[in-house]
C-alpha cells in the first residue's frame, strides 16, 4: 500500500481540494484517502462550512464597501430635502387624500360587483387533472409552470398517468384554437405513458388529451396536459 | 534589477518573518490499521464480517464523494450500487493486490460517477417528462431561519471588520477573487511563507471572533425565536 494514501492530509491540502485548486496527483491521493478515513471527511465537512461562512461574509463586506464608495454619506438634515424623500412624502399625502375622498365611493360599488361575478376565477390553465369531463370544463387550474419545447423537432414524452388504469389509451393533440393536429395511441404502464409526437412546426400552446379507448360514440377524457412550442 | 534585489533583501512592514508555525503533518498512527489481505480474503469467501468491515470502512467516504459529485438525490441507492460493484469485483478476482484496495475503490467510484453523469446527459437530451400540475419547491427559509441567517451574516460581517485591512485583503483576494498564491504574493509583496501564515491566522482570527459573537448573541436568538414563534 502506498504510504501517501495513509497519511492524513494537511488543512491546506484539504482546502485546495475543496476549492478545486489541487494538482492532479494531490487530488488523487487525497480522494483515495478520504474514501476510507471518516476523520478526514469530518474535517472536510467542517472546513467546507467555514469557507462558506467566510465567503458569504466577504461578499457582504465587499458590497458594503463598494456601496459606501459609490454613495458618499450626506448630513442628516440634507437627507430630508433629497428628491426621493420629498417624492415619498408627496405620494403619502396623495394616497391619504384618495383614501379619504375616493375609497368610500369605490367600496360601495364593489359590494354589488362581487355578487355578479359568480365564481369566474381567473387562472392560468396548465395541466388539468380530471376524469370527469364536467369537472374539466368547469374547473380552472392554476399552474406554476408550463413545459416549453422547441419547434420542428420530434418529441418523446413521458406523461404522468397516476390513478389511471393500465391499458391502451387514445391520444389527441390539439392546438390553442382547439383544432386537432395529431392523434394516436399509447399504453399506460406503472403510472406513466410514453409517446412520440411528430414535429410541430407552428409555435403556440398545445393540449395533449388522453381518452379511454373509444366504445361506439363514447370517448371519455382521462387527462389533459398543456405545453408550449416555441 | 535594483528593485528586485531590494525586494529580495527587504521585507514588508512587519519586517521580521513571523515565526513559522508547525504545519499539521499527517499522522499515520491515527489512520485505522487494516489488514487488507485478510479483508479481501473474507470478502472473497463471502463472509458477513468482511462485508461489514468493508462497509464500515468506506461508506462515509463514498457517500461524501458521491454527494459532492452528483448531489444528494438517490444517494443511498448509488452508495449501495457502488458497494455491490466493489464486492463483486473482489469476488471475481479483479483485485490482484489487496493492499491496493483503497485505490481500487476510488477507481470504481469515479467510473460510477462518470456513468451517472453520462446517463443524466443522455436522458435530458433524449427525453422530456410531461407531468400534470408542475410544482416548484419554495426554497425560501422560514421566518425564524431567515432571522437567524440575517443575524449570522451580520455577525460574520462584523467579525471581518475586526481584522486588519491587510488580513482582509488577503482573504478577499484568495477566497473571493480566487487569485493564486503567487499573484497575491507578488502584488502584496509577501513571501510564500508570510502569505501562508497570514492567511491561516486571518482565517483563524475570523473564526474565533465569529464564534465569540455568535455565542454572545445566543440570548438574542432566543428573543427572535420567541417573536417569530
Amino acid at each position: 500500500m502506498t504510504n501517501s494514501y495513509l497519511e492524513h492530509p494537511t488543512e491546506e491540502a484539504l482546502e485546495r481540494f475543496l476549492l478545486n485548486r489541487s494538482e492532479e496527483s494531490e487530488a488523487e491521493t487525497l480522494e483515495t484517502h478520504i474514501l476510507a478515513c471518516e476523520a478526514c471527511v469530518t474535517r472536510l465537512e467542517s472546513l467546507e462550512l467555514q469557507i462558506t461562512d467566510l465567503k458569504a461574509a466577504l461578499v457582504q463586506f465587499e458590497e458594503a464597501r463598494i456601496n459606501k464608495e459609490l454613495k458618499p454619506a450626506r448630513s442628516s438634515w440634507k437627507n430630508w430635502l433629497s428628491l426621493p424623500t420629498l417624492s415619498w412624502a408627496g405620494a403619502a399625502c396623495a394616497a391619504l387624500l384618495i383614501g379619504v375622498t375616493v375609497m368610500p365611493h369605490a367600496m360601495h360599488k364593489a359590494q354589488f360587483a362581487s355578487l355578479s361575478e359568480s365564481g369566474a376565477a381567473a387562472g392560468d390553465l396548465s395541466a388539468c387533472r380530471g376524469s370527469d369531463s364536467t369537472d374539466t370544463t368547469l374547473a380552472t387550474c392554476r399552474g406554476t409552470g408550463t413545459s416549453i419545447f422547441p419547434e420542428s423537432r420530434p418529441l418523446k414524452l413521458r406523461v404522468d398517468t397516476t390513478d389511471l388504469p393500465h391499458g391502451p389509451v387514445d391520444i389527441q393533440l390539439v392546438n390553442g384554437e382547439g383544432t386537432e393536429v395529431w392523434q394516436g395511441q399509447t399504453a399506460v404502464n406503472n403510472d406513466r405513458a410514453e409517446l412520440k409526437l411528430p414535429k410541430i412546426s407552428q409555435s403556440g400552446p398545445y393540449f395533449l388529451r388522453l381518452y379511454a379507448p373509444s366504445a361506439g360514440s363514447e370517448h371519455e377524457l382521462l387527462r389533459e396536459f398543456r405545453f408550449e412550442v416555441k | 534589477m535594483m528593485a528586485t534585489q531590494q525586494k529580495a533583501q527587504t521585507k514588508p512592514e512587519d519586517a521580521k518573518e513571523p515565526a513559522e508555525e508547525p504545519h499539521e503533518k499527517g499522522d499515520k498512527t491515527n489512520f485505522p490499521a487494516v489488514d487488507w489481505a485478510a479483508l479481501v480474503a473474507a470478502i472473497k469467501a463471502g463472509e458477513d464480517a468482511g462485508m461489514e468491515q468493508l462497509y464500515k470502512l468506506f461508506s462515509r467516504g463514498i457517500r461524501y464523494y458521491l454527494c459532492r459529485q452528483l448531489g444528494p438525490q438517490e444517494l443511498e441507492d448509488k452508495v449501495h450500487d457502488t458497494f455491490l460493484i466493489v464486492v463483486n469485483a473482489i469476488k471475481r478476482g479483479d483485485l490482484r493486490e489487496p493492499e491496493r484496495l483503497m485505490g481500487f475503490v476510488r477507481t470504481v467510484v469515479r467510473r460510477q460517477v462518470a456513468a451517472y453523469i453520462e446517463n443524466a446527459v443522455h436522458t435530458r437530451r433524449e427525453q422530456a417528462d410531461l407531468e400534470s400540475g408542475v410544482t416548484v419547491a419554495d426554497k425560501k427559509l422560514n421566518p425564524e431561519q431567515e432571522a437567524i441567517s440575517r443575524q449570522k451574516a451580520q455577525l460574520m460581517k462584523s467579525a471581518l471588520g475586526a481584522l486588519s485591512e491587510r488580513d482582509r485583503e488577503i482573504l478577499v483576494r484568495f477566497y473571493l477573487k480566487e487569485q493564486s498564491q503567487e499573484q497575491i504574493c507578488e502584488e502584496m509583496d509577501l513571501t510564500e511563507t508570510q502569505f501562508r501564515l497570514l492567511k491561516s491566522r486571518a482565517k483563524a482570527k475570523f473564526g474565533e471572533i465569529g464564534k465569540k459573537k455568535l455565542a454572545t448573541s445566543g440570548i438574542f436568538s432566543v428573543f427572535v425565536r420567541a417573536q417569530v414563534g
